[in-house]
Parts: C-alpha cells; structure tokens; sequence
C-alpha cells in the first residue's frame, strides 16, 4: 500500500528518491515512482511537499494511489497559494497553528491559567508513564494498554497543541510523536494526511491575514469612528454631532498613533522581560512569540490610551459658522 | 489654558514626532542596516519570519537591531552577535536605530502619566 511523506527540508528530486526507494531500484518500480509524485518535478522539493511512496509490491496505479495524488495536488496548491509563506509554515507550524486555535493575544494572558495548562500537561504524560508501567508489571493486557494510550495521547495533542507547546519544553516543528520519542516512523497514515491538507489550507489563509493585522485593525477603527459619530447625527441633535465628528475623529487619530507606538514599546518591553524575567531565550521562537504578545497587547493599550487623548483634544474643537476653533477652556 | 491641556498637547504632537522618526528609519535605513549583519543567522532568520515588507514586518526588523545595538554586551555573550559586527555601524546610524525608539519609550511612560492624571483627577473627555 502507498504511503504519504512530507518533506522538511529542501532537496534535489533525485536524492529524495533513492532516500526513499533506496538504491538499485528496478525501472519499472522507479517510472511508478515519478508517476505518482509528477507534482514533484523540476528538480527542487521544497518543504511541506507531500511525496508518495508507492506500493514495492505493484508497479500499476491503484485508487488508493489516486487518493494519494488528489491530496498531494491539494497540498501543492495551498503552498502555492502563498508561496513566500509556505517556508514560514514549516518554519512556524506551531506559532501559526497557535494563533489559528487560541488568537494572537489570548495565550497566556494569565499566569494562573497558564500553570494549569502546565499541570494539566504533566498529568497526562505521568499517566501515560503509569500505564506503561502497568503494561510492564502485566497489570493490563497489550490491546487495553494501546487503546488507552490512544485515548491519553489524542488529550496530549489537544493539550500540546500550537503555541502550548512553548511552556512544556516540548518544543520544535516536529509532531507529536516524534517530539515525545513515542515512534520514529516518518510516515503518515490516510487520517494525518488529510488532516494536514486541512491544517495547511488553514495555516496559509492566518499567515496571510496576519501580515494584514494591523490593516483589519485600522478599518475597524475607522468603522467604529464612523457609527459613533452616525449615532449623534441625528436630526435636533446637530452639537452633539458637530462634537461627535471632532472628538471622534480625534480618538481614531490618537489611536492609530498611540497603538503604532506603544505597539512598537510593548514588544520591545515584552522581549526582554521574557528574557529577563522568565528565562526564555533570546534566540528562537520563544522570543519572537513574547514579541508578538507584548507588541498586541502594547498596540491594544496604546490605541485605547492615546484614542482618549485624541478624543480628549478633538472635544475642544468648535465649529462657529464653518470656522474651526480651539477651544481650550471648553464650550 | 490649564496645564493639562498643554500637556496633552505637547504629549500629542511628539508622539506624531516619535512615529515619524521610527517610520523614517524603518523605511530608510533598515536596508543598510541589515547590509551589516549579512553573515548574522539570527538577523537572517529574522527577516525570513518579516520578509513581506509591510510595515509590520520592517518593524519588527528592525526591532531586532535595536535588541542588539541597545543591549549589545547581553547578545554577544549569547553569540547571537559579533562585537565586529557592531563596531562596523557608523555611530550616526547607530544614532538612527536607538532614539526614535528611545524616545518611542519615553513618550510611552508619558502616556501612563496622562492616563493616571486624567483618572486621578477625573477629568472627563
């Protein structure tokens, strides 16, 4: 039967094929090869491509082959999607992944729940030792022991999952499995494959919108501007929408420039503290996360602060017969 | 015209000031910047994660040299970075890169300082 690899780093076709069919492979069973892996060729595989390994046993196509090469298709197409992205994919799966299933600023916001989600981890894995250890004693049978072992590694992968994973010292772009040593087998089954299919279609779209974060954050700015000064222009109420469009206008400016800055601040802040504070390294993602977090959250403090300020100044404007007036002492 | 105002006032225009001159070397200067850490990984990977362009990416660029040029003895106890690599900056771009951010950092300590003011002496919008 066939299976599917994916490939993690870059390499020539040729060399990724004898690694994986190995040498002294006969024509027939090297032409099946090139076949089922046509996505592959010009040379060059590049990270997050799927290669399929064909049957040793058969050298004509089957359907489950053709399942294969549809999911190869469909993962070339979401790399292709966003091609400079595709190496930050690999390069950041747990980051990206992170941001998909928790959102940019709620991971770990407070420590107490953190450290839960850290003993709730260790629980896991002592459990799984347990279970081990009752395996070894002859207190469970082979078949009880992997099923239940399933049943505590799929809570592991939910509780490992994304940016979790930075706080367990289980670190790294590598899966589940390969992290804890469980198995060494590079191959994945039909479920993975479809399951990474799905990850990597999500993965790409996040990473594209998060380069247009600060964009979405603007326009939402802009159209909260716009509804509060809607709301006071209604007709009789003429002052306060005059008042509306200036002290509203001023909140958007001031929190568009507070949160660029502070946003700027609170990651510069947040690295070091992180490094200072927590011991996480200044090299590697780490880092990059606690800047991600810190520059969010700088940016959320810094708009809502300064959007104050600018509403604050934008209050003491008057309009007098189309003439704008500043008017420090108030109207 | 009381004291508070004039001190929004000024609080105001210098942020205006500060954004401009973060956003003027991170468009201007960033790319000679780098030209000196060629041969840094860290900076290389750096700008592989930030490499779409936009201002955030440009941002966060350089916010990595201004890690290593503001806490400079720390990074290269890391072997994150060389001493040659910093002594190669000249001193005015070197100048570029710490004080908008500096300043950057000041204009957010006088942020809080209106924040609690105006709380404090509640004074309404």
């Amino acid at each position: 039967m066939a299976r599917g690899y994916i490939n993690d780093k870059p390499i020539s076709y040729g060399s990724l094929k004898t690694w994986l069919m190995g040498h002294g492979v006969s024509r027939q069973h090297s032409d099946h090869f090139d076949v089922l892996n046509h996505h592959l060729r010009g040379g060059w595989v590049t990270p997050g491509r799927m290669v399929i390994v064909p049957d040793t046993e058969s050298v004509s196509c089957s359907w489950n082959e053709s399942w294969w090469v549809r999911y190869a298709e469909e993962i070339d197409r979401n790399l292709e999607l966003d091609a400079a992205a595709a190496q930050t994919m690999i390069d950041d799966y747990d980051l990206l992944q992170s941001l998909l299933t928790y959102g940019s600023i709620g991971i770990g916001s407070a420590t107490s729940a953190w450290s839960r989600h850290l003993d709730e981890v260790v629980n896991t894995l002592e459990e799984i030792e347990r279970l081990h250890q009752r395996l070894k004693t002859g207190g469970l049978d082979r078949q009880a022991f992997i099923r239940q072992r399933q049943v505590l590694l799929a809570l592991l992968g939910t509780q490992l999952r994304g940016a979790a994973r930075f706080g367990t010292g289980l670190r790294g772009n590598q899966s589940l499995k390969k992290v804890l040593g469980i198995s060494t087998k590079s191959y994945l089954n039909k479920g993975e494959i479809a399951g990474y299919a799905q990850r990597l279609k999500a993965i790409s779209q996040t990473s594209k919108w998060l380069g247009k974060g600060t964009y979405i954050g603007l326009a939402l700015d802009v159209g909260a501007a716009g509804l509060e000064i809607k709301e006071a222009c209604v007709v009789g109420r003429e002052a306060q929408c005059r008042r509306a469009k200036y002290v509203e206008m001023g909140r958007l400016a001031g929190g568009v420039k507070g949160g660029a800055v502070l946003g700027t601040v609170g990651a510069k802040v947040a690295r070091r503290a992180c490094n200072m504070y927590l011991g996480i390294a200044l090299k590697g993602r780490g880092a990059l996360a606690c800047e991600i977090i810190g520059g969010a959250a700088g940016g959320y403090v810094g708009s809502s602060e300064f959007g104050d300020e600018g509403a604050f100044l934008g209050g003491k404007i008057l309009e007098i017969d189309g003439d704008l007036i500043f008017q420090p002492e108030g109207a | 015209m009381d004291f508070f105002l004039v001190y929004s006032i000024v609080l105001f225009v210098g942020m205006s000031v500060v954004l401009g001159l973060m956003l003027f070397a991170e468009y201007t200067k960033l790319d000679e910047l780098e030209s000196y850490f060629s041969e840094n990984e860290e900076v290389r990977n750096n700008k592989r994660f930030w490499r779409r362009n936009q201002w955030i990416d440009r941002q966060y660029r350089m916010m990595l040299i201004f890690e290593y040029l503001a806490d400079s003895k720390r990074h290269v106890k890391a072997g994150l970075v060389t001493e040659a690599e910093l002594a190669s900056i000249p001193l005015a771009l070197k100048r570029w890169v710490l004080w908008p951010y500096y300043l950057a950092f000041i204009w957010a300590i006088a942020t809080v300082v209106w924040s609690v003011w105006r709380r404090w002496c509640n004074i309404p919008i």
